[in-house]
């Protein structure tokens, strides 16, 4: 049924199906193909930069978040209690499509507070673009994407995130600061053993605990108990949970000095205006601590809303609507908050695990796809157009209903990595991965 | 001679770590009863939770009058989209973790828990899943898989939770049948197709229950033959008749309940939650839990059995390889070790939630993580919930000075470190561990109270305590 070849084939840097169907395409996509030569990053700053992943949970809808305004018939045909209204004056951002790309979108109403960002050619999107593993499990899907490797039938997947691995390829900035933050309980796939990560549910109040006459003498003796400052290195052997345990309780401790030193109750700068939601909390929190200079390379926000719309989809008014509305004004925001020297050195990544099929089901939703729409926003970012190549809605050039991926949510990733942190985090990030050029930096 | 000691001393780790794994922390009168009877009969007590006098935890639940009542009866009585009622839930999780003495029927309903996921974010599910607590997940937590996989297809809670309420013939909804194969039963990648997926979503149409809008007893389990499609349908290779209504979805679940990958997914996952990942690559334990679900049908005691024999924790060597407790477990652990009343267990839940992981509240289908690298990264709130809950800080715990005094049995703070250790961590804090609790206890600033207060909160702030 799913052929992961077939994804494989699809891939820009390879010659594609759609690259035989039609010959302009054709001819774009040789185009990308010769550019794919240039390795990503072969252009990037000093690598001081960061990386900020905002992940939707459930699955974005990518063909209610950015239409094709070629398609028309073929959606109207497939999802006919779906359809977002493209007319500039309904609040719709016309974006141009990419070499590759037959035509134009228009990104969803909710998106507006975009506009600056598109305008300054600091937002691009990738249509069509997912994982190169098949699965439309989210579990399987979240999986492969965070390993950063597609699963293999019998094989043992890799522990170990990809971010993990970027960043164990790396100097490490600063000797306290978290290298890796999740903003949320758990620490997502892909940061899971990278060096100093951690998660943070709220950073307010994370250095303060206990009685504060004994509270030096408290900490003095966890990490000396940690084998820390204070104890003897070594006192870390045992099993490897133990150690790994104990590991985790040296960065956590190191931690409470360098994000009790910053100040979460600040004032957005340049009158930022997050929205009163999880994600505008957290992306606050995002550019806090980018703001703060500590030195963290990798933030992860979990958008803590449920993106698998099964039912109800709206997508004019509603639960997508209003999360597509939260999204464009946290982003929006957060860019305004950061200004342009802090936002010049910042990349932010939004996408889900996967997109949803082209039909609508029964319940007004949809359910889980292949393909879909990757925003990208930062200072570095060459922006402006949506790229990737489009799959076609035709039935034939449907991935078992749903969207075709074209692009390899890595070479997405691995473009962005070099363009924050230098070429070398590349390929360790994602070993086994031939990456395709895409465009963005 | 030293061969017997080394196996008599193995013995004894291994009754030590069926106590911390059958636990959410082995109270001492616990640890006292499994030297008296040994191993195996404490293990079979435990699984016969109503052999175990219970009034404690009774005498706790007493004012959650909710408990053992229906949807249609809670939505009558619970207003305000029954929010309350959710928070009592999760409270009522608190408590029966804490003061059962059925603490392997707790563990084990934390597994069903996470297996089953139901959170309460779905169209009435504040009405929908209390009920589903009592009447799915508690009431058949230790009766057979089967058992329990039919009570959860035909729940209200999981049918609204998984759309399986709005789906009909026309277009099906696939949520509810995707996981029902890939988390349920038969495990992803196991060569299920995604044709396979839709042709169980046709099965499972006209599936759903009574919406409070519409006529009958709001919260039942409903067939409505107007949505179901009742073409012929082909699930895994096997043909579903034309014509046979609500007997198509049981038919799937006979299909998926006969198949050894969904008997393998089960036996794994009881291996893992109890025995960590190390067992599940380097011990026979899967197959030995795999062979027993296929000879007893699914019966969840015999599999738990099984699992937690002294062989299967002797061959797991469960003392070396421990496992990451989780915020929730670390939490109950610390109030059973230290004798905590929990004053305000609804309040507690707050106190949960800056841990990161409150009862009910995983937004999907899988559960919350058992990886422990989705955990680790987050143990400094567990180091202020214990400086917090030990100095007094709390509103909805209480734990003083003399329980503390208790647990070190008045001592002078020279034998603090071996008590506190003795007392909160079954196998014992490793020897850096110990030093640094004693140095703390002999030489750390202030007053005798504040001393035992500070090393105790070292104990429980300890990689040792994390694990079990």
């Amino acid at each position: 049924m799913n052929d992961p070849l077939r994804t494989k084939s699809l891939d820009p840097s390879l010659p594609s199906r759609r690259a035989v169907l039609r010959g302009a395409a054709a001819l774009s996509l040789s185009g990308a193909a010769a550019r794919a030569a240039t390795l990503p990053g072969a252009s990037s700053p000093s690598g001081d930069g960061s990386l900020v992943l905002v992940h939707l949970s459930g699955g974005l809808d990518g063909l209610v978040a950015c239409t094709p305004l070629f398609e028309g018939a073929a959606l109207a045909a497939q999802r006919p209690g779906l359809l977002v209204p493209t007319a500039a004056s309904a609040g719709a951002l016309r974006v141009p499509g990419g070499p590759a790309q037959p035509g134009d979108f228009a990104l969803h109403p909710g998106l507006q507070p975009l506009a600056p960002a598109l305008a300054a050619g600091e937002l691009a999107l990738v249509h069509a673009a997912g994982s190169a593993d098949p699965t439309r499990s989210h579990f399987a899907a979240r999986d492969a994407n965070g390993a950063g490797v597609p699963s293999a039938p019998g094989a043992m997947p890799a522990a170990d995130g990809w971010v993990a691995r970027a960043l164990a390829a790396l100097p490490e900035r600063s000797a306290a600061a978290p290298r890796a933050l999740a903003l949320g309980s758990t620490l997502p796939r892909a940061l899971r053993r990278a060096p100093r990560a951690l998660s943070v549910r709220d950073p307010r109040g994370f250095a303060s605990y206990g009685i504060s006459s004994t509270l030096a003498a408290r900490r003095a003796s966890l990490a000396s108990m940690l084998g820390g400052a204070f104890g003897a290195p070594g006192s870390g052997s045992g099993t490897g949970l133990q150690a790994e345990v104990e590991r985790a309780s040296r960065d956590a401790h190191a931690a409470i000095g360098a994000l009790g030193a910053v100040d979460f109750d600040r004032t957005p700068a340049g009158g930022a205006a997050y929205p009163g939601s999880l994600l505008g909390r957290r992306m606050f929190d995002a550019a806090t601590v980018l703001r703060s200079g500590l030195g963290t390379e990798v933030v992860y926000v979990d958008s803590g809303a449920d993106w698998d719309d099964h039912d109800q989809m709206g997508p004019v008014t509603g639960g997508l609507a209003a999360r597509l509305a939260d999204l464009g004004q946290a982003l929006a925001a957060f860019r305004t908050d950061l200004g342009p020297a802090a936002f010049a050195r910042t990349t932010v990544a939004v996408f889900g695990e996967f997109g949803r099929r082209v039909d609508q089901n029964a319940s007004g939703g949809t359910d889980h796809g292949r393909g879909g729409a990757v925003l990208v926003l930062g200072g570095g970012v060459r922006g402006g157009s949506v790229l990737g190549a489009w799959p076609g809605l035709a039935p034939a050039e449907l991935d078992d209903g749903a969207l075709a991926v074209t692009t390899d949510l890595r070479s997405i990733l691995g473009e962005l990595l070099a363009v924050s942190f230098g070429a070398a985090s590349v390929a360790p990030a994602f070993p086994g991965h031939v990456p395709a050029r895409v465009g963005l930096v | 001679m030293s061969t017997s000691t080394s196996a008599g001393a193995d013995a004894r780790r291994a009754l030590l770590a069926l106590l911390a794994r059958a636990t959410f922390h082995p109270t001492a009168d616990q640890r006292w009863r499994a030297l008296v009877v040994g191993h195996d009969a404490w293990l079979d007590e435990q699984l016969d939770p109503f052999g175990i006098d219970d009034v404690d935890a009774d005498a706790a639940l007493a004012g959650y009058s909710w408990i053992g009542r229906t949807a249609g009866e809670l939505r009558a009585s619970f207003g305000g989209g029954g929010w309350a009622l959710s928070e009592q839930s999760k409270a009522a999780r608190i408590v029966r973790a804490v003061r059962s003495e059925r603490q392997l029927l707790e563990r084990v309903v934390d597994l069903w828990n996470d297996f089953f996921n139901v959170p309460f974010t779905a169209q009435d599910a504040n009405y929908l899943r209390p009920p589903h607590e009592e009447e799915v997940i508690r009431a058949h937590a230790l009766g057979t898989f089967p058992e329990l996989l039919r009570a959860v297809a035909k729940s209200p809670a999981m049918g609204a939770f998984l759309d399986q309420d709005s789906s009909d013939r026309d277009a099906p909804n696939e949520n509810w049948a995707r996981e029902l194969l890939e988390l349920y039963t038969l495990g992803e990648g196991s060569g299920y197709t995604e044709n396979d997926v839709r042709e169980v979503a046709r099965c499972f149409t006209g599936w759903g229950y009574v919406r409070h809008w519409e006529p009958g007893t709001f919260g039942v389990f409903r067939f409505d033959a107007g949505r179901h499609d009742d073409g012929e349908k082909t699930v895994l290779g096997r043909a579903i008749p034309a014509g046979g209504g609500v007997q198509d979805g049981e038919r799937v679940l006979d299909l998926l309940l006969l198949d050894p990958r969904t008997q393998a997914r089960v036996a794994r996952a009881v291996v893992r939650w109890f025995l960590g990942d190390a067992a599940l690559e380097s011990t026979d334990a899967p197959a030995r839990v795999e062979a027993v679900y296929a000879a007893t049908g699914g019966s969840i005691p015999a599999m738990v059995r099984e699992c937690l024999s002294q062989q299967s924790l002797l061959e797991a060597r469960a003392w070396e390889r421990p496992v990451l407790k989780r915020p929730f477990h670390f939490a109950v652990s610390l109030l059973r070790a230290t004798g905590a009343r929990l004053t305000s267990p609804t309040t507690a839940v707050y106190a949960l939630e800056g841990l990161g992981q409150v009862p009910f509240e995983w937004p999907e289908p899988d559960g919350f993580p058992l990886d422990p690298a989705a955990w680790s990264g987050g143990l400094a709130p567990r180091w202020r919930l214990a400086s917090q809950l030990l100095s007094g800080w709390t509103s909805w715990a209480d734990v003083d000075v003399q329980d503390l005094e208790d647990l070190v049995g008045g001592a002078p703070e020279a034998a603090w470190a071996r008590a506190l250790s003795e007392a909160l961590v079954p196998g014992g804090l490793r020897p850096h561990e110990l030093r640094a609790v004693d140095r703390f206890a002999r030489f750390g600033p202030g007053p005798r109270a504040d001393r035992l207060v500070g090393a105790t909160e070292l104990v429980a702030s300890s990689v040792s305590f994390q694990l079990v």
